[in-house]
């Protein structure tokens, strides 16, 4: 009954795509619509002395020039959606994030002054003309340095630069115990540097105050449109929930950053109302690298222990966090329950304890981007696995098999309990590295590269990672501090032509649920694909959702559309017996149809939705329609894991990085379409590498970002990727109905690790026996490192 | 970004002194400016019109003399304000004797740079920045030494603020504007961002 699961079928969404008819929130024109600037901060901390608006008012076009006093006391700002407690249970700092800043600015960026105007261009120029006298002040970037005694302070009413302190794992003394009698200790001080996400369509928001229904819309590039209207109505603006529609059209690209919730979103929408226009404000791509939330950012030490027989005994990490200088929607949940808890890894470390240290700067917000704490993890774990061979002479693979955790479906045995906190779902860790081994030629490989010849430094590094995605139990998080229940609703409407119009909650953009759903829907009720509608993205269609972020549609969504499309099979089936004068119990659901077991007296679901809605010979109690509603909460996080092998070549001369080869087997449960999951797999191995070789975000000490545009800020193209290698094992995930685990982030988590591995490799091979170098990893960092 | 530098000059300090005093002189080692406009004692207004890659803008700045320590030192304090990024300069001036008619000057201070011209190639900033200065003080050695030779040089070092040689109404103008159309003979130095430009992307307009 798989017609399409399984099935790489082209994705439906892609004609509108590549022909250009995609629509998204910058394509919408309302009418008598004005055009937002928002006038930035150039500085990084600063207090306003003044704001001169009067010449820009002035200027023919300009509607309005609103600034953070036009704004009421009432309205302090966008609010953060986890809480995190320190250590002593205080609870985190939590300073304003105003919409527009009235006397201090905190980062480059911060937005100070919104023009309104017949037209962007307008808008713009106007803003030139305002003066902001400014007493610029010193800043702090760096996360560890912003912790420090006399830091300047981000936050003035604040004591410290540090949001919370947060600890999680075996007790200290255990774990230092455990290492103080290793057999060989690895310790390694690292930056998991700070990226921006670059989703290729930039923010874009446009609000609407129609008069006539005293009713609010907000269109806006957003992963989550009814967590964007409940955040917005309940915590910014007070505007009751039922007055606001948030439509998330067609998003080009996400990565995380358009999960939270954004000042603009909120100005917009308020102050269309004051303007009595719509208004739509578009960033360019300058405001995009400095406002769209960052990703990383950590400063780590960490240490672990092995015995004797290179078993890990134990390991410590410390990490400071830049949380940048307000708090994003999801910003505490990264560097703690989404990094702290994944430092179990695929491995049977008896003693872990993680010690993070969030702190404020003056730079742009940092929360979740593609794998959001699980990369940072991942990096952590497999830098040190590898750099620990390296030092006690033993192969990275090998190391890797000694500590896997035994395999383990989740149903005949129980998942695996974890030292911090998590219980994995189902696993089998040793096949996926077996098979990355195979497809590397392993030993051929070793041979080669000890008998290299053409004055180049051969190297390959490894990465066995976990995620823990289809986030998540909503009892869960709201215990680790979530302010948001993360279940996800579908709504399945058979109409009475047996067509079947799904609601989802989850939100695309770029995923293709439009297909990968409807194959889902369109094999469990045997009809054709064409005759099923993903519909999504907007708050007045879908009754509610969580969006689509932690790899969590197909787990948490799919789950939902599943069970909507159960109870629409229970009550078609009463119907069916019905008219096929026969019990419920005799009948069975195939190929569309309900036949009576062992005969051939069947009706077909077009004729039980027609009679459902035209029920004129209808059975006794039953209600009209085939419509159904479900809200799925999943049981527990799905755990996908992968064994990620990259090969690099080093010109010695020159210090310059050739990736040879990136070989991938990831385990992301079951794969309802094959061609989706390998494309996520290699977008998400691009940008993982894109942090290994050529991205980061960097701030000058004066706050300064330094690297705001694609001239200075380096993206991967794709020559500069070989053909990636990949292959997939299948350990179905036990908790959800479809089996599935979820694919969009591995790529991200497991490959960057294994890149800067392979350069270690290689420059070991080469006689420089380095502990690390600072990604990204330039010719220059890594010429430089073969000159000692 | 971190400025830093010496150069040395047949001249005696003292008439260095008298050099670095003079707002046409001042003008020309002032990167960037192409005009300016004495607003008091030791205060000037400049307006300058830079390309750099992609960027462009039109610089309004105030400078200003402060600390003088005749005939030893000074700081130069600069503000220079345009849509497209503001830039903050703060130069400590150092002059000492290096023999008899030779005196040396060094500098050291801090730029700072905010807006698009700070997060669109800055990184090649730092590195020009050097050779940047080497012009700007080979072109002000230039000048000693046409001045020396085709007049008397000021030798009255108490004049601290000799009038301005070639202004008209307070408004010091670079001798060459645009240095793409300048005569073969002359050899004054392009624009700081000119330079910069012409460096990056060659002599192509």
């Amino acid at each position: 009954m798989t017609k399409y699961i399984g099935k790489s079928v082209k994705r439906l969404e892609d004609k509108r795509f590549l022909t250009g008819q995609g629509k998204y929130t910058d394509d919408i024109k309302l009418v008598n619509m004005a055009y937002a600037y928002i006038l930035r901060s150039p500085y990084a901390n600063a207090t306003i002395n003044n704001i001169d608006i009067s010449e820009a008012k002035a200027q023919p076009g300009v509607a309005a020039i609103y600034t953070g006093a036009d704004i009421p006391e009432s309205i302090a700002g966008v609010p953060c959606g986890w809480q995190v407690n320190f250590k002593n249970g205080d609870i985190m700092k939590e300073p304003p994030h105003p919409l527009l800043v009235r006397k201090k600015v905190r980062h480059v960026g911060d937005g100070v002054v919104m023009i309104v105007a017949d037209s962007r261009a307008i808008a713009k120029d106007a803003s030139e003309l305002i003066d902001i006298d400014y007493d610029i002040h010193d800043a702090v970037t760096d996360p560890k340095k912003a912790a420090e005694p006399g830091a300047p302070l981000v936050h003035e009413e604040l004591p410290s630069n540090v949001c919370f302190d947060w600890e999680l794992g075996n007790p200290k003394d255990e774990v230092a115990a455990a290492l103080a009698s290793a057999a060989h200790v690895t310790e390694l001080d690292f930056t998991n540097q700070r990226v921006v996400p670059n989703a290729m369509e930039p923010r874009s928001a446009i609000g609407h105050y129609d008069t006539a229904y005293d009713r609010y819309t907000l269109h806006t590039s957003t992963q989550n449109p009814h967590l964007t209207r409940l955040l917005m109505c309940a915590f910014v603006l007070g505007i009751p929930e039922h007055k606001v529609r948030v439509v998330g059209p067609d998003v080009g690209g996400g990565f995380g950053s358009k999960i939270f919730h954004y000042t603009e979103e909120a100005l917009v929408t308020y102050f269309s109302k004051i303007l009595g226009r719509p208004i739509k404000w578009t960033a360019d791509r300058s405001e995009a690298f400095l406002t769209d939330a960052h990703g990383r950012d950590h400063v780590t030490n960490a240490k672990m222990g092995f015995d004797a027989n290179g078993k890990i005994v134990a390991l410590q990490a410390y990490t400071y966090a830049n949380m940048g200088a307000y708090l994003s929607t999801f910003a505490p949940a990264v560097p703690t329950y989404l990094h702290g808890t994944l430092l179990q890894g695929l491995y049977t470390t008896p003693k872990i304890n993680v010690d993070v240290t969030a702190t404020f700067t003056h730079t742009n917000a940092v929360d979740a981007y593609r794998g959001a704490g699980r990369p940072e993890a991942t990096y952590l774990l497999e830098r040190l696995l590898d750099l620990a061979a390296l030092e006690m002479k033993v192969d990275p693979a090998e190391l890797r098999f000694k500590n896997f955790i035994p395999a383990f479906d989740g149903v005949t045995q129980p998942g695996y309990q974890t030292q911090v906190a998590l219980q994995y779902d189902s696993g089998n860790y040793e096949p996926v590295l077996k098979r990355a081994l195979e497809m590397v030629g392993y030993e051929a490989f070793r041979q080669e590269q000890a008998n290299q010849t053409n004055g180049k430094l051969l190297g390959i590094g490894f990465s066995t990672y976990i995620e823990a995605c289809g986030i998540a139990p909503s009892a869960v998080v709201g215990a680790l501090g979530a302010r948001a229940g993360l279940f996800e609703s579908a709504q399945v409407t058979v109409q009475p032509t047996g067509k079947v119009s799904v609601y989802t909650g989850s939100h695309s953009h770029g995923q293709g649920h439009e297909t990968t759903f409807a194959q889902v829907v369109a094999d469990k009720l045997g009809i054709p694909i064409e005759d099923v509608e993903i519909i999504h993205g907007d708050s007045d269609r879908v009754a509610f959702g969580m969006g689509t972020y932690g790899s969590r549609s197909l787990a948490v969504g799919g789950s939902a559309i599943v069970k909507s499309l159960e109870k629409v099979l229970e009550k078609g089936a009463k119907i069916a017996a019905h008219l096929l004068e026969a019990s419920a119990d005799d009948l069975e659901y195939n190929d569309g149809k309900w036949t009576v077991k062992g005969t051939d007296k069947s009706v077909a679901f077009g004729d039980v939705s027609l009679t459902a809605y035209v029920p004129h010979n209808y059975p006794e109690g039953i209600e009209p329609g085939l419509d159904f509603s479900s809200f799925y909460d999943p049981t527990n996080f799905t755990y996908p894991f992968g064994a990620h092998i990259a090969i690099v070549e080093i010109d010695k001369e020159t210090g310059a990085i050739k990736l040879k080869r990136f070989i991938a087997v990831d385990d992301v449960g079951n794969v309802i379409n094959p061609m989706i999951v390998d494309g996520q797999i290699h977008g998400g191995l691009a940008q993982g590498i894109g942090q290994a070789l050529h991205e980061g975000a960097m701030y000058d000490e004066d706050g300064q970002l330094i690297n705001g545009s694609y001239m200075d800020y380096c993206m991967p193209r794709a020559d500069d990727f070989p053909s990636f290698e990949i292959d997939r094992t299948v350990t179905p995930c036990p908790h959800n109905p479809l089996g599935v685990k979820g694919a969009g982030e591995a790529g991200t988590i497991g490959s960057t690790p294994a890149v800067v591995n392979a350069v270690i490799d290689a420059l070991w091979k080469g006689g420089h026996e380095v502990k690390d170098i600072k990604m990204p990893m330039t010719p220059e960092r890594v010429w430089n490192a073969m000159q000692d | 970004m971190n400025v830093k530098g010496s150069h040395e000059f047949e001249v005696s300090r003292e008439k260095l002194w008298v050099y670095l005093m003079d707002p046409v002189v001042l003008a020309k080692i002032t990167p960037g400016d192409t005009k300016l406009e004495k607003t008091d004692t030791d205060s000037y207004k400049s307006n300058s019109d830079i390309k750099i890659g992609p960027v462009k803008g039109s610089f309004k700045g105030k400078l200003k003399v402060e600390n003088q320590q005749q005939p030893q030192s000074f700081t130069i304090n600069m503000e220079q304000m345009s849509k497209i990024g503001n830039a903050h300069a703060n130069i400590q001036m150092t002059l000492e004797e290096a023999g008899e008619n030779r005196s040396s000057l060094s500098f050291n201070g801090k730029a700072k740079l905010s807006g698009v011209i700070a997060r669109t190639g800055q990184r090649v900033l730092s590195g020009v920045a050097s050779s940047i200065t080497r012009e700007v003080f080979e072109s002000l050695e230039k000048h000693i030494e046409e001045d020396l030779q085709n007049a008397s040089p000021p030798t009255d070092a108490s004049t601290l603020q000799p009038e301005p040689t070639n202004t008209t109404e307070n408004q010091i103008t670079k001798t060459t504007e645009s240095p793409e159309i300048q005569t073969p003979n002359s050899k004054e130095e392009p624009s700081f961002f000119k330079r910069i430009y012409q460096w990056l992307f060659g002599n192509k307009k």
